[in-house]
């Protein structure tokens, strides 16, 4: 006798189910998420026999590890931001073409007609900045922790691997916009390359497929960034993760060295949901940032023909930039830009790669590791007083009068000017000249008045090198929405005297 | 690791996300709204960058042109008589052509890379743009008003005749084409020769009031009045 169709499609669903939990039955699904102790056999074991992505990772870690302030989550993280600028990127990639007539254009594209497409660039660009971040910060918690030696040396190397294919991948990215950032950043940087002995020119184009940077650097790049990059990530993640799993996260050195057995934490439920809620928590930082205050910055199109002021390399690379500015050394006779943009940081890179091997020190704990933690801490601060060197702020000062109209009346750039409102940009001659009294008794709008008030100080600090000069900010309209805003100044030295002009046209639309 | 608190946690966090998302896609049409149109702003401004290094030289600081050599392009009326030389495209197409591939026999260069110049097309487009922002209504102070290349008046004029008045519609409408002694350039015939000078006052009429088709002799009778062509032919008489 047949059974009832409602019993019998409860036995199906039983069956489905169980598969599709990957051998947990709904019963046991329901025990786990309520926190109830398994039975004995452990069906929750046979999820990670069962399925591919739960295989991937381990069945328990032990407790000391899963504490948040020991690993920080770093590792998790940037396979996180991995998905996520995956995702974006092929997202992206249906509205771009690698040609330099059109990419420009398809960035405006994608900012002004696609839906959500301001919303996938910003998250991708925020993802890349954050991956770097987040990847170097793992690398300095596994040092710190001491995690790269043995049996993990081997992993570590891996990890600097992984660490430069970071760096490629976002360096690669940012020539993608063919904007006047991209374009020169990328010029700057390959023209690097040069500087290798023998191969330079060689290497030079292989990247570039040409003497500059055009359109068949772009396409090389491009398929760089989306082709070979990936690929070798996944195999060089697929090595370090399988690592990971089979030795383990290494354990707190204290820990270790007691030798006690940890108490195991399970990976479901527990550290299940407490990677859907990072999953979760991540997305809604990252959603929040790039709604309020993150942007992807985006300058005008690439222009060969002039070189902006302040062009730097992207801020993971200042310390580099910062290197070249470093004076030349042996009177000349080898290259600055040899020794200090291609030999020293390859003898760095090196130096991360052979660490493991190069440090005898069998020992994780941090009070056998003093000179080791302290060379740490010395790099860091080193990398960050070069990082600072790269800007703009060490030894690339144009003159001050470039500068002030930088800063305040930029034309290729977003300047103070451009905090003001429309309505505050009132016409008129306004002298802004150190000890000027005509700002103060003037009835413009406040906001200007601020700006006038910002640049009169501004002026005054550069009084001594600006003799007897006369600064006048003038505001005209010039067309129907379209304002005219000068910049002069006059001064005298050594009895010649010296004009300087620049000025920017602001339109209504582009401003709040 | 409380199981439970992580659950809540996780939920509430992608039911905020997905509000997130939601409330940003309802939000997206007027966002991008305004990001076309500041990028046509931007066009516009940077239009404005590159008018004064590449063409205010010939066309003036404002716009105002040279009066019978280089034209003014702050005028309301920008080329509305493009039909008269048989051009049926937009405004917008015109000036971008004006500026690709110039004007050979007025001495407007060509700008566009194709064609030899230094500028690329978005460039040109920013230019076009900054140009056509000239149309419409527009602010006081805008509107400047170019130099009047004139001479002096011949000493076979008398002032205040309407030979006279010609002399000053002649050099600012004609002299450009017909050359500034009415003898003929790359652009426009002479009218001084004998062969021209025979003909009858009606048959200069005629062409200066209804233009030349076929050739780029405007349609002047839409710019000037009756008595004006007059004295232009008066003038001319003075001259054959």
């Amino acid at each position: 006798m047949k059974k009832p169709v409602g019993t019998r499609f409860r036995e199906w669903a039983n069956v489905w189910l169980t598969s599709v939990f990957a051998g947990l039955s709904p019963k046991a699904l329901r025990k786990m998420f309520r926190g109830e102790p398994p039975g004995r056999p452990n069906p929750r074991l046979k999820v990670h026999t069962n399925s591919f992505w739960f295989h991937m990772r381990p069945r328990w870690y032990p407790k000391s590890v899963t504490r948040f302030s020991y690993t920080f989550a770093l590792g998790w993280s940037s396979v996180f931001l991995a998905v996520v600028l995956g995702i974006t990127g092929i997202v992206l990639m249906l509205f771009y073409t690698p040609s330099t007539d059109v990419a420009y254009f398809d960035m405006l594209n994608i900012m002004g007609n696609i839906p959500f497409g301001k919303l996938m660039r910003d998250l991708h660009r925020l993802g890349a900045e954050l991956m770097v971040a987040i990847v170097m910060l793992h690398m300095l918690r596994v040092f710190v922790t001491g995690s790269y030696k043995q049996p993990r040396s081997f992993n570590w190397t891996v990890g600097v691997v992984l660490l430069l294919i970071t760096w490629l991948f976002s360096y690669s990215g940012y020539l993608l916009p063919w904007d006047q950032l991209a374009y020169w950043a990328v010029t700057i940087g390959t023209s690097m390359a040069d500087a290798v002995p023998r191969i330079g020119p060689q290497i030079m184009q292989l990247l570039l497929g040409g003497p500059e940077v055009g359109q068949l650097g772009l396409l090389r790049f491009y398929m760089i960034h989306v082709i070979l990059l990936p690929v070798a990530l996944a195999v060089m993640f697929g090595v370090h993760y399988y690592k990971v799993v089979r030795q383990g996260i290494s354990l707190p050195p204290a820990v270790e060295a007691e030798g006690k057995k940890d108490e195991r934490v399970p990976f479901l439920p527990t550290l299940l949901i407490r990677d859907v809620l990072w999953v979760a928590l991540f997305t809604l930082i990252m959603v929040v940032a790039v709604i309020t205050f993150f942007s992807a910055p985006l300058e005008d199109h690439a222009n060969p023909f002039m070189t902006p002021l302040h062009s730097t390399a992207p801020w993971y690379f200042l310390w580099i930039q910062g290197l070249i500015k470093l004076p030349d050394i042996f009177g000349g006779l080898v290259e600055g830009k040899f020794i200090y943009g291609i030999a020293l940081p390859g003898l760095v890179i090196g130096l991360l790669f052979a660490l493991p091997y190069l440090d005898r020190n069998p020992s994780r704990r941090w009070q056998d590791r003093k000179l080791m933690l302290a060379g740490g801490a010395v790099a860091v601060v080193l990398w960050g007083v070069l990082t600072w060197m790269g800007s703009p702020a060490y030894k690339v000062q144009a003159a001050p009068t470039e500068e002030l109209a930088l800063e305040f009346v930029p034309y290729d750039r977003e300047g103070e000017i451009h905090e003001l409102d429309w309505d505050d940009l009132a016409n008129g001659v306004y002298d802004v000249s150190a000890g000027a009294t005509q700002v103060n008794e003037s009835d413009a709008p406040a906001d200007l008045l601020n700006f006038l008030q910002a640049l009169q100080e501004a002026v005054g600090h550069e009084a001594e090198e600006l003799p007897n000069g006369v600064t006048t900010l003038t505001i005209t309209t010039w067309q129907r929405n379209l304002k005219r805003v000068d910049l002069d100044i006059v001064w005298e030295s050594d009895g010649v005297e010296h004009t300087f002009n620049q000025h920017t046209y602001i339109h209504k639309d582009t401003i709040h | 690791m409380k199981v439970e608190r992580n659950l809540v946690v996780g939920t509430l966090a992608i039911i905020l996300v997905i509000a997130l998302l939601i409330i940003v896609y309802g939000g997206e049409e007027r966002r991008m709204y305004y990001e076309t149109k500041a990028q046509q702003g931007k066009s516009v401004a940077r239009g404005a960058r590159m008018y004064d290094s590449y063409c205010a030289g010939c066309h003036g600081k404002r716009g105002e042109g040279l009066a019978g050599v280089y034209s003014p392009l702050n005028v309301s009326d920008l080329w509305s008589g493009r039909e008269n030389i048989a051009f049926y495209g937009t405004l917008h197409d015109y000036i971008a052509l004006n500026i690709s591939a110039g004007h050979p026999k007025l001495n407007m260069p060509s700008w566009a890379d194709e064609y030899g110049g230094p500028l690329r097309n978005d460039q040109v487009e920013d230019l076009t743009q900054f140009v056509l922002n000239w149309m419409g209504p527009q602010p006081e102070g805008v509107r400047v008003a170019g130099a009047q290349f004139i001479p002096p008046l011949p000493s076979d004029i008398e002032p205040g005749t309407p030979a006279a008045r010609g002399h000053d519609i002649f050099f600012t409408s004609c002299a450009a084409c017909h050359g500034r002694d009415a003898g003929g350039s790359d652009l426009g015939p002479t009218l001084v020769s004998p062969e021209v000078a025979a003909q009858d006052d009606d048959f200069f009429r005629e062409t200066i009031t209804n233009g030349r088709p076929g050739t780029s002799m405007p349609v002047w009778g839409s710019v000037l009045s009756s008595e004006d062509i007059e004295d232009v032919v008066a003038f001319l008489r003075t001259r054959q």
